[in-house]
């Protein structure tokens, strides 16, 4: 059922994309009839381009360039501390609900307390 | 700063949320990676907004301000050059951010019930961004962008009955003119705007409701997959792929400025080479290689036609693939596979 309307609308589209454009040429084929607005003429402007032009701005260009991605460099590694700290907090179910909250793995190295 | 913070979640009501992001698990696999790409789309929807809202202060949607605000912007405006570059570059990312986010999806087979219309609001959000581009394209008001938009919007007067009306009514009148500008402007920034938040939002709390899509394989073999809490494990990743991106963005952006020409000519004829931005070339190659008549239908009614049923096809594919999940949906993998192979051998031989 649903794929016999789904060739039906096909077949309809299909016929109506067909069919159409003949049906009516010149409506399609119009040439604009009213003229078009004219634009600012400004002969002295010419392609702009951004780029630096000079020495000393290709040097800050490349500079910025480089603080960037040492920022970002830093970022990344401090970012990656927090990550290792999040996985170890997941891990260790730090967060997780006292029910389900199992102990952590115990260090070896570390004793715990004597109560006196 | 205790009370405020109590204050405020009183009056917005924002524990839920907060509770549910605690508790919510992404899924950690092979495939994972594909989480990142929309989470990145959402940061260069960001970047847009903002560098488009700081465009906006300046330029000025007339015919005979349009091509001179823009090169205020870029000359005289601090810093404005970068501002334009790093909108103009943060949409072509975006872009190919949300094919990649849809091509993931398609090959992993993730559009599957129940996620369906999370499919479709992808797709509409994925004709959103192009639409944007395409409307940004012409607001320079430059040779390129002017000859670019006569041949962009002369296509719909190929679609039967509507044609002629949707033509007009993008142009403002018969040719690309002032009001055309004007027109274009609006969609850029309040039509578009409105659609995109309103199926953004959709599409993310269809996200949330269904949950996650994990690998076929996984869901087959019943296997128990590895989550990540969302916060922080997952955000603090996602920072990461933010902290790269930005940095190739700004890289880009400083480097590969893109430049204006001088302001458009409607009398002048069309410059040769014109050429529309990269995500719509394969698809001015289709128009290009059909022959002038095929029978008795015209080659671009034809290229039209063919286009918008692969558009009706991706849009409906999830009622198409109806299969349940066990099916790997090989044909579909080919029909991606396929097209990827197309549209990247088209923007080839448009670009030589």
């Amino acid at each position: 059922m649903r794929r016999s309307a789904l060739a039906f609308w096909l077949l309809l589209i299909a016929l109506s994309w067909t069919i159409t454009p003949h049906l009516a040429p010149g409506e399609l084929q119009d040439a604009p009839k009213t003229k078009a607005q004219t634009p600012a003429k400004n002969s002295e402007q010419v392609l702009i381009h951004p780029s630096p032009k000079n020495i000393r701005e290709k040097t800050a260009v490349f500079v910025f360039v480089t603080w960037l991605w040492l920022s970002i460099g830093i970022l990344i590694y401090i970012l990656r501390l927090k990550i290792k700290e999040a996985d170890r907090m997941f891990l260790y179910r730090y967060y997780a609900d006292s029910e389900n909250a199992t102990e952590p793995p115990q260090d070896p190295c570390i004793k715990p307390l004597e109560k006196k | 700063m205790r009370k405020l913070r109590i204050w405020l979640e009183d009056r917005l009501g924002t524990v839920p949320i907060f509770a549910f992001l605690r508790k919510k698990d992404v899924p950690q696999h092979k495939h994972s990676f594909l989480y990142y790409t929309g989470s990145s789309i959402l940061l260069f929807l960001g970047i847009q907004i903002v560098t488009g809202i700081m465009l906006a202060l300046y330029y000025q949607p007339t015919l005979k301000e349009a091509n001179a605000s823009v090169a205020r912007i870029m000359t005289e405006i601090p810093l404005g050059w970068i501002i334009r570059s790093i909108h103009s570059w943060s949409s072509s990312f975006m872009i190919a951010l949300v094919m990649i986010h849809l091509l993931g999806i398609m090959l992993t087979k993730a559009y599957r019930s129940p996620r369906e219309a999370t499919w479709m609001s992808g797709v509409f959000l994925l004709v959103i961004s192009m639409l944007f581009g395409f409307t940004g394209y012409l607001l320079p008001w430059d040779d390129l962008s002017l000859s670019a938009t006569k041949v962009g919007t002369d296509i719909p007067k190929i679609i039967p009955v509507i044609g002629a009306w949707a033509t007009k009514f993008l142009r403002g009148g018969e040719d690309v003119t002032g009001d055309t500008l004007t027109r274009f402007f609006i969609f850029h920034v309040c039509v578009l705007p409105l659609m995109i938040f309103l199926i953004l939002a959709i599409h993310i709390f269809l996200v949330q409701k269904h949950g996650m899509s994990i690998p076929l394989e996984a869901e087959r073999k019943k296997e128990k997959v590895k989550a990540l809490p969302f916060w922080p494990n997952f955000v603090l990743r996602e920072s990461v792929a933010w902290m790269v991106l930005l940095g190739v963005l700004l890289t880009v952006a400083v480097i590969l400025a893109p430049s204006l020409g001088p302001g458009a000519d409607l009398m002048a004829p069309a410059p040769e080479g014109i050429k529309p931005e990269w995500y719509f070339l394969f698809l001015f190659q289709t128009l290009k290689i059909f022959p002038a008549k095929v029978f008795f239908v015209t080659g671009e009614a034809l290229a039209v036609l063919a286009i918008s049923l692969v558009v009706a096809f991706l849009f409906f594919m999830p009622l198409i693939d109806t299969r349940p999940w066990e099916k790997k949906g090989k044909v579909i993998t080919w029909l991606t596979y396929l097209f990827l192979f197309y549209a990247a051998a088209m923007t080839v031989w448009s670009l030589l």
